[in-house]
């Protein structure tokens, strides 16, 4: 009996080191996993000076964890596992019974820090205003509300939406904006006197609604009117029709949870009552004049990339109108359905994704082009982050 | 490289077991010749750069044991002793105790300007085991060993090079020469290095994120439960991540037939800080015993004397785990209590109820956990003061890592009681076929399930760092 045992064990252990081996080396390996949604480890080069430090198998080890036989199996088996747990946070997605939201560290909310960054942040955007109005052109710095913000009241009473510290920063924000007279929207703020932001929000993806975008796409426009005197149309719901698309609806959160937790939710997109032509260039290529990547039939599953094909370095959309002002866009990924509606607006709408273009400087591109008005659009997350679509040149 | 990692368990390990027992039994040259290979290149995966401090150290403890040998004039052998100290300390100091010097010497003003010194992997552990392997030899209690492939194979034998169990060169001696691999001792060790490998990947690393999470905030803003649940997360991360890495390494020495002594024995058990650490890291507690204490004089001087042995050991103690103030307050720390236990409340605390003396004893270790993790002393004591609750205000934190973590909290109470032993000595005392059964195949059975769970964590996490390595 015991004999047999020891065998069984010898030969389970082995066969496992074995087949992890084979299944090592024969598997093709690949470099992007979906559901992770970034690029897995590539095979290191050994190099003198990795090899002597040990970098080099610290890399191989990363390599090789990424590309582990079974894997993926794997991670849809641990996240049902944690799910099944009850674990309050799994794969960094809070599970609630009706959202899917943030985790979000726990910080101490030091005020000065905080003031520092927002000093530096308008600092940028002061530079940025200063190029825009010296050929007479209007700049305005929109910050929008986050899945955690608009959602801040649902997070379990234990774990840290960081509502307080959103408040500081968004008071710091606007402290050092009047300082240097740059125009600044906090369209948070100004849905909160309506019944707050989160009726705009979205369950399951850290992005606001189609209808939050809309609701920034007005507060937007009629504040550059306002300040410029510049006459524009700005479209009101009657404007619109709204069709909410039957696909399944995969959300950033659902797609960290590989899925396997749902919420209830469709994405919708806004069709003009009265269509206005117009021609399309991404990256200076020539594309397909449409707005919204819709799928290809009714079993595809959809993403927020529905919205303006997802982040593109450049996009020019020209509607021919010279009679109206033309405007830039840039910021994080909240552009895109804004973008999506302001075209109808204007003339040219140029946007950008500072994090992907880099054929120059914004304020390169700025003078160079000269739009009349120029927004940048971010949300609380990243209102103060001076890196990608923060930086200023 | 790490006993928890791919690299290790489906290249490294599969490749020494097929190269070594390929070879049949009788070429035990052989054999142990591909076991050195492995260990070095083992130990070159950490860095090549640091491979000729190993190989010196093997080589200085190879000569001085052979100028130590008895038989060879006595200042010989006082040179081969002392040379081995000298070198092997002086290898150890530079690598690890320079900066920390400097540091203190510019402090009071004087500079000295040192290039940028990277600590070897594990060179705490094997000069202390290449140290002992020549006083051994020099006091007659092991015999000199000519072949310098043996020595080297003793220091460098991969289970044990990085983090230990230190091996006494007499452990080991007679099985170097002519040990017997078995079917039933791969077994045995196949499931002891399972088990070290769950406590590792399913315990130690889930602790280590609630740590790491609480002892990267500032102290001065922490509630008190907060505190208290990182300290408590610590005490467990290190225990588990430590004792697993001993598991791993008996149990990899038993499959090639090496039988190293045990390293942990339930320390969180025990009733007050002297059984503590006679549980907790049994290899360096005996060897500072061994090497220190007792040809200091021990307990058997003066009172004050045997305070001054205490001392030693534990200044020497704290210093061996880290070059930093925090450590040497931690070796104080454990003085502090050894020294009380000896000679003030000891035996009242024996009098005390079991629950008062193990929660003296879990307190005071805890305590000192929050001493070795602390990045600076001001910060312990800050961490400290919130312990107290005279941090900040509560803000649920302590709550979310109880219930995001709670499995695994469970898992570390059950695993840091001696349950497994009982219900094995329980299983062992009764007569019949169920009770054989079971003692035959739930190690295995329970030892297997431990390899899926820490094999999937393996494969989706990245969360993997062996606190032992950096000493």
């Amino acid at each position: 009996m015991k004999r047999i045992a020891h065998w069984f064990m010898a030969v389970c252990f082995v066969g496992f080191l074995g087949a992890g081996l084979a299944a090592s080396l024969l598997r093709s390996p690949q470099d992007f996993s979906f559901w992770e949604n970034r690029m897995l480890a590539s095979l290191p080069e050994p190099a003198p000076q990795s090899v002597g430090d040990g970098g080099y198998f610290t890399q191989l080890e990363r390599y090789l964890a990424d590309h582990a036989p079974l894997r993926s199996t794997l991670l849809r088996f641990k996240t049902r596992w944690d799910l099944a747990l009850g674990r309050p946070v799994v794969n960094d997605v809070v599970v609630t019974s009706g959202s899917l939201l943030p985790f979000l560290p726990y910080m101490a909310d030091d005020e000065q820090d905080i003031a520092h960054w927002a000093a530096l942040m308008a600092d940028n955007l002061a530079d940025i205003n200063a190029a825009v109005t010296e050929y007479g052109g209007y700049f305005c710095y929109a910050v929008v509300p986050c899945q955690s913000v608009s959602l801040a009241d649902e997070y379990p009473w234990f774990l840290n939406s960081q509502a307080r510290r959103s408040q500081m920063k968004a008071a710091a924000m606007a402290q050092a904006m009047a300082e240097r007279g740059v125009p600044y929207l906090d369209v948070e703020a100004v849905l909160a006197q309506s019944g707050g932001s989160a009726q705009y929000a979205s369950r399951v993806d850290n992005h606001y609604t189609m209808e939050g975008a809309f609701a920034a796409y007005r507060l937007i426009l009629e504040k550059a009117a306002a300040d410029t005197g510049l006459r524009f149309p700005i479209l009101g719901p009657d404007g619109f029709r709204h069709e909410i698309l039957p696909n399944e609806y995969i959300g950033s959160r659902e797609r960290k949870l590989l899925n396997l937790e749902r919420r209830e939710e469709q994405l919708s997109i806004l069709l003009p009552n009265e269509p206005v032509p117009f021609t399309r260039a991404d990256n200076g290529v020539s594309v397909d004049p449409v707005v919204y990547r819709l799928p290809s039939g009714g079993d595809e599953a959809v993403d927020y990339s529905l919205y303006m094909g997802g982040d593109i370095a450049r996009t020019v959309i020209d509607t021919g109108r010279d009679n109206l002002p033309s405007i830039l866009i840039y910021g994080d990924s909240f552009t895109n359905p804004v973008e999506c509606l302001a075209y109808l607006s204007f003339d040219e709408t140029h946007s950008l994704d500072l994090r992907h273009y880099h054929d120059m400087g914004l304020l390169d591109y700025i003078r160079q082009f000269r739009p009349d008005i120029v927004v940048c659009i971010r949300d609380y997350d990243f209102m103060m982050a001076t890196d990608g679509n923060g930086g200023g040149d | 490289m790490v006993f928890s990692s791919i690299l290790f368990l489906f290249f490294f390990l599969p490749a020494l077991l097929a190269c070594y027992f390929c070879l049949p039994r009788r070429l035990r040259a052989w054999r142990n010749g591909v076991l050195l290979a492995f260990s070095l290149l083992f130990y070159a995966c950490g860095g090549l750069s640091y491979l000729p401090v190993l190989l010196c150290s093997i080589a200085v403890n190879y000569l001085c044991g052979l100028l130590a040998a008895p038989g060879r004039p006595r200042a010989l052998r006082r040179a081969g002793l002392w040379g081995a100290a000298v070198l092997g300390l002086g290898l150890l100091g530079w690598f690890k105790y320079a900066g920390f010097l400097c540091a203190n010497l510019s402090r009071l003003g004087v500079r000295l300007d040192l290039p940028q010194i990277v600590l070897p992997i594990g060179i705490s552990f094997f000069t202390f085991q290449g140290l002992s392997y020549v006083i051994d030899v020099y006091r007659g209690d092991a015999p000199c060993q000519r072949n310098p492939f043996y020595v080297a194979l003793y220091v460098a034998l991969f289970p044990q090079l990085v983090a230990g169990p230190i091996v006494r060169y007499s452990t080991v001696a007679q099985e170097i020469i002519g040990r017997e691999e078995t079917l039933s001792e791969f077994s045995h060790g196949t499931v002891r290095f399972l088990f070290g490998l769950g406590k590792k990947m399913l315990l130690a690393n889930a602790m280590g994120e609630v740590a790491d999470a609480v002892f990267a905030q500032s102290p001065a803003a922490m509630a008190a439960g907060t505190a208290w649940v990182g300290a408590a997360a610590y005490t467990l991360q290190i225990y588990f991540d430590f004792s697993a890495y001993s598991d791993m390494a008996i149990g990899l020495g038993r499959m090639f037939g090496f039988h190293f002594l045990e390293n942990f024995n339930y320390p969180y058990i025990s009733q007050s800080i002297t059984e503590f650490w006679r549980r907790w890291h049994i290899s360096l507690s005996s060897w500072f015993r061994d090497y220190v204490y007792i040809p200091l004089g021990g307990s058997r001087r003066s009172p004050a004397r045997n305070i001054l042995n205490l001392a030693a050991v534990w200044l020497l103690t704290g210093l061996w785990h880290g070059a930093a103030w925090t450590f040497v307050l931690w070796g104080a720390w454990f003085l502090l209590l050894l020294a009380g236990e000896k000679l003030l409340w000891g035996r009242g605390l024996a009098r005390l109820p079991r629950v008062f003396r193990h929660g003296y004893t879990l307190l005071a270790v805890t305590a000192s956990w929050v001493l070795f993790r602390s990045p600076s002393a001001a910060y312990a004591g800050a961490y400290f003061q919130a312990m107290l609750g005279l941090g900040g205000a509560a803000d649920g934190q302590a709550v979310y890592y109880l219930l995001q973590y709670w499995p695994e909290w469970a898992a570390c109470l059950i695993a840091a009681l001696p349950v497994k032993n009982r219900l094995q000595s329980k299983l062992s005392r009764r007569e019949g076929g169920p009770a054989a059964l079971a003692l035959v195949w739930c190690p295995k059975l329970a030892a297997l399930a431990l390899l899926a769970l820490s094999y999937l964590k393996l494969a989706t996490g990245s969360f993997n760092p062996f606190i032992y390595f950096q000493f």
